[in-house]
């Protein structure tokens, strides 16, 4: 037993990196396609965004980098899908550098999917959606909306003039937006501008999506009803876009939407045997401490 | 001394106050206006803020350079992904754009490049970089999630629901598991970080009204 | 075939990146620098097309071209914005101390007010729950209201953690920030994971094809 704890005590991290590694490419090959079931978050985040009636504006704000794209751009998939599903008009900007630049990838894929699961609809740029690019400055870009969004965003991520497009025709200023999906990286975003600003000052609605890792405290926020919404992280990503999947059909044209959630089920696998493996990891180095902490209190 | 720290205290406190009473104010008063004037100039003021952080890194690495510091090469590779990276994205463009060939433009060699190097450089540099927490946080784990006490006990405990709670595996094995993790996230865990977030939050006014008043000057490098 | 090489570029500096793993090497370092490099030159760049071209150059040709006097107010920002760069000037630096102090007095004043109407009042409204008749919901409100109360307890370090109030108070505080720390490392895991599984997939699928 002493040549075992001492090979645990011992254990090159390499070995537990090299055990991840093989996990994540198993899995990714092989996957068991395990069942999703959809949470109380998810579900009352398909309700929000089923409160957008045609014709409606909204803001997808991607407060972004690609590091935390790998959780966010699937919530964002899903919330774009639904949007385009209820005849919505998008504007999509950043508070983050990155983040237009992310919405522009988001969106085409979005549209390529949307437009083959529905022929008959086609999703026009400046008509339907738009992407204003970044500003600097964070909650003094919100402070100038609630005034005029026009005067601080003069044009769109092209440079072309924003009043141009059919979309801004009645968009003057924040009031004008119904509501706000900040999807957040981080706290600049969601919780230090759209929150106290958009939300606190200008009474705008807001529902939020963050990465796992800031979740545990935007749950405060839905409690006290400051969020209409939370997607927290990648599970409730993934159960959006199974519960957009599964029952809807489309009130016209009467087709379910059908969005990709092959990929999901396999990166929610991954998940799963990762979040298994760590978690053997931790209960060998538990049984290691309490047998090294029993055998040296014998001798 | 008036220019070094009188005159920053002044505006910074004419600017707090103001901000203070803007937030306040009512649209369409003269005060509104001039609140969000402010706000407009802080935000253009922001964007030379971020020049100012570009410039100093380029400064930096120069330095380095010039001392022939052991990483100059290394400096030298940042300062040259810097510039390329800057010219293409200043001239033309960030966001890709359709080139047509049929009226070719004198600035179309520019364009697209610095999207083309977002794409498969800085975002598959930055996702790894981050990835590469994964397999530490495994590792860490192992050594130091001990359940040395009651407390590590019961921290130990609930990181065990949570991450089974929150995959589908946890749910195959116990679908408890995700309605427990659900409670202990929206109740437990809700308690708890609201009385962290109160406690930072008093914390965070009262060193804003520090700064008001001139009794914070670290920002004016704590002279 | 400029997406392949694309690719085949992403799929070298992700393998350089992880080669981090084994240990510090050469090929790390060169991505690593790389990185910063170009996220900097991003970020010069999305400064300049976003925020000085359209907010500052096209007020300023407007403003010369038809004479309007209010287009000229950008000045202001502008003349603010270049004095910020004179800190890396060293005889000038003194010049930055002005346009610091304007944000960082308008930032505190404002982020006074926002922190205030965020995360204090609603907090603490959002607090005051119904805990009587012991229905479900009720009992959660409880359970919420001694845990903010309690962990509150233990932040408050002018008095020492004894008695009925203080110390059994402290105690359970210590047990309800526990689980909100064990909860957060939970959710933490994920957010790595994904990333890792991102890369995997980049690398797997997109670049190996052995993805179906």
């Amino acid at each position: 037993m002493g040549k075992v704890l001492e090979f645990f005590k011992t254990l090159d991290r390499r070995i537990i990196f090299l055990f991840i590694a093989i996990a994540v490419v198993i899995t990714l090959i092989n996957p068991m396609y395990l069942e999703i079931n959809i949470s109380k978050n998810a579900r009352t985040y398909i309700k929000v965004l089923d409160s957008i009636n045609e014709n409606e504006t909204v803001i997808v704000s991607f407060d972004y980098a690609a590091s935390g794209e790998p959780e966010l751009k699937p919530m964002a998939y899903g919330i774009l899908y639904r949007l385009f599903q209820r005849k919505a008009k998008v504007i999509m900007m950043g508070f983050w550098d990155q983040g237009p630049s992310l919405a522009d990838n988001t969106v085409k894929q979005v549209i390529e999917r949307f437009e083959k699961d529905y022929p008959d609809r086609k999703i026009v740029y400046g008509k339907d959606y738009i992407n204003i690019g970044y500003k600097a400055g964070g909650f003094t870009v919100i402070i100038n909306m609630s005034k005029a969004i026009k005067e601080i965003f003069t044009a769109d991520k092209d440079g072309a003039p924003i009043s141009d497009f059919e979309i801004m025709n009645k968009i003057d200023k924040l009031s004008d937006i119904k509501m706000v999906f900040a999807l957040t990286g981080g706290n600049n975003g969601l919780l230090d501008i759209w929150l106290p600003f958009a939300r606190q000052q200008y009474g705008i609605p807001v529902a939020g999506g963050c990465t796992s890792v800031s979740a545990p405290q935007f749950y405060q926020y839905m409690n006290s009803g400051q969020l209409s919404g939370l997607l927290d992280g990648f599970k409730t990503a993934a159960e959006l876009l199974k519960a957009i999947e599964l029952p809807y059909t489309d009130p016209e044209t009467k087709k379910p939407a059908n969005l990709l959630t092959k990929e999901v089920h396999k990166i929610a696998d991954v998940q799963s045997i990762v979040h298994l493996i760590i978690m053997i990891f931790i209960i060998i180095g538990n049984v290691t401490y309490l047998y090294e902490k029993k055998y040296s209190k014998q001798q | 001394m008036f220019l070094r720290k009188t005159l920053p205290l002044l505006i910074c406190f004419f600017c707090g106050v103001f901000a203070i009473v803007g937030f306040f104010s009512a649209e369409g008063t003269a005060i509104n206006t001039y609140y969000e004037k402010l706000a407009k100039w802080n935000s253009i003021i922001a964007a030379f803020a971020m020049l100012l952080g570009v410039g100093n890194l380029i400064r930096v690495n120069f330095i380095k350079i010039t001392r022939n510091h052991h990483d100059k090469i290394y400096c030298a590779i940042l300062i040259a992904s810097l510039l390329i990276t800057a010219t293409f994205g200043i001239l033309g463009g960030v966001y890709p754009t359709k080139i047509d060939p049929a009226n070719p433009q004198l600035m179309d060699f520019f364009k697209n490049k610095c999207a083309y190097i977002f794409e498969y450089m800085m975002k598959p540099m930055q996702s790894t970089m981050f990835s590469l927490l994964a397999f530490f946080v495994a590792s860490a784990a192992f050594r130091a999630f001990r359940a040395k006490s009651f407390e590590a006990t019961i921290l130990l405990v609930t990181a065990f629901i949570v991450m089974l709670g929150r995959v589908p595996i946890g749910t195959s094995i116990w679908p408890g598991f995700a309605g427990i993790s659900e409670w202990i996230l929206s109740t437990v865990n809700m308690a708890g970080s609201r009385a962290i977030t109160l406690g930072a939050a008093v914390g965070a006014t009262a060193a804003c009204l520090k700064i008001i008043l001139g009794l914070e000057t670290r920002y004016l490098g704590g002279e | 075939m400029s997406e392949m090489i694309g690719i085949n570029i992403a799929a070298i500096l992700t393998l350089a990146i992880y080669s981090f793993l084994y240990k510090d090497n050469f090929l790390y370092k060169t991505a690593e620098y790389m990185f910063v490099g170009t996220s900097a030159g991003y970020l010069l760049s999305v400064a300049y097309n976003n925020v000085i071209f359209p907010n500052v150059y096209l007020p300023l040709q407007r403003g010369v071209k038809t004479g309007d006097a209010s287009e000229f107010l950008v000045l202001i920002p502008t003349i603010l914005g270049l004095m910020m760069l004179t800190m890396l000037i060293p005889s000038l630096s003194v010049l930055s101390r002005i346009p610091i102090s304007y944000v960082v007095g308008f930032g505190a004043g404002a982020g006074a007010m926002a922190v205030i109407q965020t995360d204090i009042v609603p907090q603490i409204n959002a607090t005051i729950m119904p805990i009587l008749p012991l229905t479900f919901a009720n009992i959660n409100n409880l359970i919420v209201v001694i845990g903010v109360v309690c962990s509150l307890i233990y932040f408050f370090f002018s008095t020492e953690h004894k008695g009925l109030v203080f110390g059994t108070g402290s105690q359970i505080g210590i047990i309800f920030l526990m689980i909100t720390f064990g909860a957060q490392f939970g959710t933490t895991i994920m957010g790595r994971v994904q990333l890792l599984i991102n890369r995997g997939y980049f690398l797997l699928g997109d670049w190996l094809h052995l993805i179906k």
